[in-house]
């Protein structure tokens, strides 16, 4: 569903000259999967999820998501993902019930279709009480739910979740969570990446650890506790990306 | 054909792993610009700034803008007001015949066809001035406390009498008035035409017994003011009007042109938005429209309530003539405006795009505000017309057409330059915001190099 080869992304810097934020990352993430990118703040984690989402093109490498090249095929790898980040917001002058709306007609859901779908995300989301709530008058997990709501509105088949719950208290945090875990069941293929430990342990089927645009290590937990010796997830962290 | 076959097997295990997915046609790329508009507008005019700016600030501005403009011209509340100066003398016989003298002056002014006098403007509806004569026994500090506008007393020890004709009159008048008082000073101009109109007065009294006969003033001027049958009254009106439209519209436009770009941007709002399957081009000219609409709205209520400010206040009228606001006229307006607006949202929007937070962007526009302040005092310049270069200057066009609409004094060829000049430049400005509008140098705030700024997803 995600396949992922070579992919490099350089950006010219004015101070440090030509710097590769993504530097030759390959991987492979599957339906009904989670697929972990584990790495520090500035790994190229964001990056790497950027240019799957197609916002960003890549230097040089590929990537094909739901089948459909990120370079060249870009408005049809749109239609088959849902996006959401840590940084990404909801408009403050739209309630809840616009914002999601708005998202599935531009997806090019015909009206009767979203009005069911709406009412089923609303209703599994617990969004229902909010609906109509502007933006700007929405709590901090009020505000993420909508952003889930948002990216799984059109039912794409791809996910892509970028460090989904910084910032989030540890109720808010696991709701998210919880919404994860119950898309993976629905058969979708999750992209999700994290600097925290217990997330990894709870969701990840399989991870990538990235350091300084590289992928140090990728597999399941076990293989990696297997292949560096380490059974603290923490400590063969810090192994890999030190 | 590898490829083909490997996006149907991947779009395949997709329907299969996903059986609840909705099937979604792509959306016309019309009907995809008018939602994001629609959206655009939305979220604009929920915004109380905007709707004040939009709304209130015109219907409070352009009344209170009448009255100062009524009291600049017409110099008072109501034109039919005299200017009354009060005029200070010693209590003496000296007071006596400087009152007698300006008392002749002024019958003489009176005495003379009004157009002779070089004190009232053509504008000036109002009477003669008159002067309040009081005694003073200290004339300085009268003057200086406010007491009197101005004050005279007779310089050297000559008496001063003006009932002798048999011998030589030499007499110097001393003028008081503050350094800082512009009423003083008017009043000292109009003692000045009081005490020439005397004086001629006082030599024609004299030749007379001589029996000289000559009329009182040997050369009167008439003057004999010539207009154009098709053109309206000349006056600054004319230029206040386009000027004031044009920077209301633009501030109108601010607002909003930051807020859907560089404002989108800040909030975290862009990402989500490049990332949905619309085209960014698209998204651009969502974001124009959204902005040319408030822009216009801006003029439009700006353009009623100075009209009808106009109207009401009489300044319409009196300075521009009784057709000079005609609904053909002020559609003629609306339309030129409508081009400015096309023509500066497009520029507002390509700095906008560059800009990567709000901040940034109000500090590329205080220039911009600036530059476009440039034309529009430039078209103040008496003399300046609608040919050659200044057709094509941006701005400068508009504002000298609209001038030359009040006026009632367009060209054709001349209106039709400025159209296309200032389409151009509007198609130029939007393709140039096109390619900045999400390149990834400005989407992510990268410290690249000004070719990054043009490279753009589609």
């Amino acid at each position: 569903m995600i396949q992922v080869d070579n992919l490099r992304k350089s950006f010219r810097d004015l101070r440090r000259g030509l710097v590769h934020a993504v530097d030759e990352v390959s991987f492979e993430a599957r339906p009904g999967e989670i697929f972990g990118l584990l790495g520090p703040n500035g790994a190229g984690k964001t990056t790497t999820m950027r240019i799957l989402c197609t916002v960003l093109r890549p230097s040089s490498g590929s990537a094909r998501v739901a089948g459909f090249d990120v370079a060249t095929q870009a408005h049809l790898v749109r239609r088959h993902i849902g996006f959401m980040s840590a940084n990404t917001a909801i408009y403050d002058r739209m309630s809840a019930w616009e914002l999601v709306e708005y998202f599935g007609r531009l997806h090019g859901m015909n009206a009767e279709q979203l009005r069911r779908r709406m009412e089923t995300v609303f209703e599994n989301l617990h969004m229902n009480d909010f609906r109509d709530r502007l933006g700007a008058k929405m709590s901090t997990g009020m505000r993420q739910k909508v952003s889930i709501a948002r990216a799984i509105i059109h039912d794409p088949p791809v996910l892509i979740f970028d460090e989904p719950t910084a910032g989030l208290d540890i109720l808010v945090g696991r709701a998210v969570l919880d919404a994860i875990v119950e898309l993976r069941a629905m058969g979708k293929c999750i992209l999700f990446s994290t600097h925290i430990m217990r997330e990894v342990e709870r969701l990840c089927d399989r991870v990538a650890v990235v350091s300084r645009g590289r992928v140090q290590a990728c597999g399941t937990l076990a293989e990696l506790r297997q292949r560096y010796e380490q059974d603290d997830l923490e400590e063969l962290f810090f192994k890999l990306v030190s | 054909m590898n490829e083909e076959s490997n996006a149907l097997r991947d779009v395949e295990e997709m329907e299969t792993t996903t059986p609840r997915r909705t099937a979604a046609a792509a959306p016309s790329w019309l009907g995809m610009v008018r939602r994001l508009t629609r959206k655009e507008l939305n979220e604009i005019l929920r915004d109380r700034r905007t709707v004040l700016t939009l709304v209130l600030m015109p219907l409070l501005l352009y009344p209170l803008l009448g009255v100062a403009f009524r009291a600049f011209l017409f110099g008072g509340p109501t034109p039919s007001t005299a200017m009354v100066y009060r005029l200070g003398v010693r209590p003496d016989v000296e007071g006596k015949a400087i009152k007698f003298y300006v008392e002749q002056g002024q019958l003489a002014i009176q005495e003379r066809q009004p157009s002779t006098t070089s004190h009232e403007p053509a504008l000036h509806q109002r009477p003669a001035p008159e002067l309040q004569i009081m005694e003073s026994d200290d004339l300085e500090s009268d003057v200086l406390s406010e007491r009197i506008d101005v004050g005279i007393r007779v310089h050297g020890s000559i008496p001063f009498d003006p009932y002798r004709l048999d011998r030589e009159l030499k007499i110097d008048w001393q003028v008081l008035y503050r350094e800082d008082s512009a009423f003083g000073a008017e009043a000292v101009r109009y003692l000045e035409e009081v005490c020439a109109a005397a004086n001629a007065r006082y030599l024609f009294v004299g030749l007379r017994a001589r029996g000289v006969r000559q009329r009182e003033m040997p050369v009167l001027m008439w003057p004999i003011v010539l207009r154009d049958p098709h053109a309206r009254k000349a006056t600054l009106l004319p230029v206040l009007v386009p000027l004031i439209l044009i920077l209301m519209t633009i501030t109108g436009a601010v607002y909003p042109a930051i807020d859907v770009t560089a404002g989108e941007r800040e909030r975290g709002t862009l990402e989500i938005l490049v990332a949905a399957p619309v085209p960014r081009l698209a998204v651009l000219f969502a974001k124009y429209l959204a902005v040319l609409f408030v822009a216009m709205l801006t003029a439009l209520v700006n353009l009623g309530s100075m009209a009808l400010t106009l109207y009401l206040s009489g300044i319409a009228d009196k300075l521009l003539g009784p057709d000079a606001l005609s609904p053909l006229v002020l559609v003629q307006v609306l339309a030129l405006l409508l081009l400015f607006a096309g023509f500066f949202s497009a520029v507002l929007l390509t700095l906008t795009s560059f800009a990567r937070s709000f901040k940034e962007a109000q500090s590329y526009l205080v220039p911009l505000m600036l530059l476009a302040l440039m034309p529009g005092v430039l078209s103040l310049i008496p003399g300046l017309h609608l040919r050659g270069i200044l057709s094509v200057v941006p701005l400068l066009n508009v504002a000298l057409l609209t001038r030359d609409l009040l006026e009632g004094n367009v060209h054709l060829f001349g209106a039709l330059v400025v159209v296309g000049s200032t389409l151009v430049y509007a198609a130029l400005a939007l393709t140039l915001a096109a390619r900045i509008f999400g390149a990834e140098a400005v989407l992510y705030n990268q410290s690249g190099g000004w070719r990054d700024l043009l490279r753009r997803r589609r």
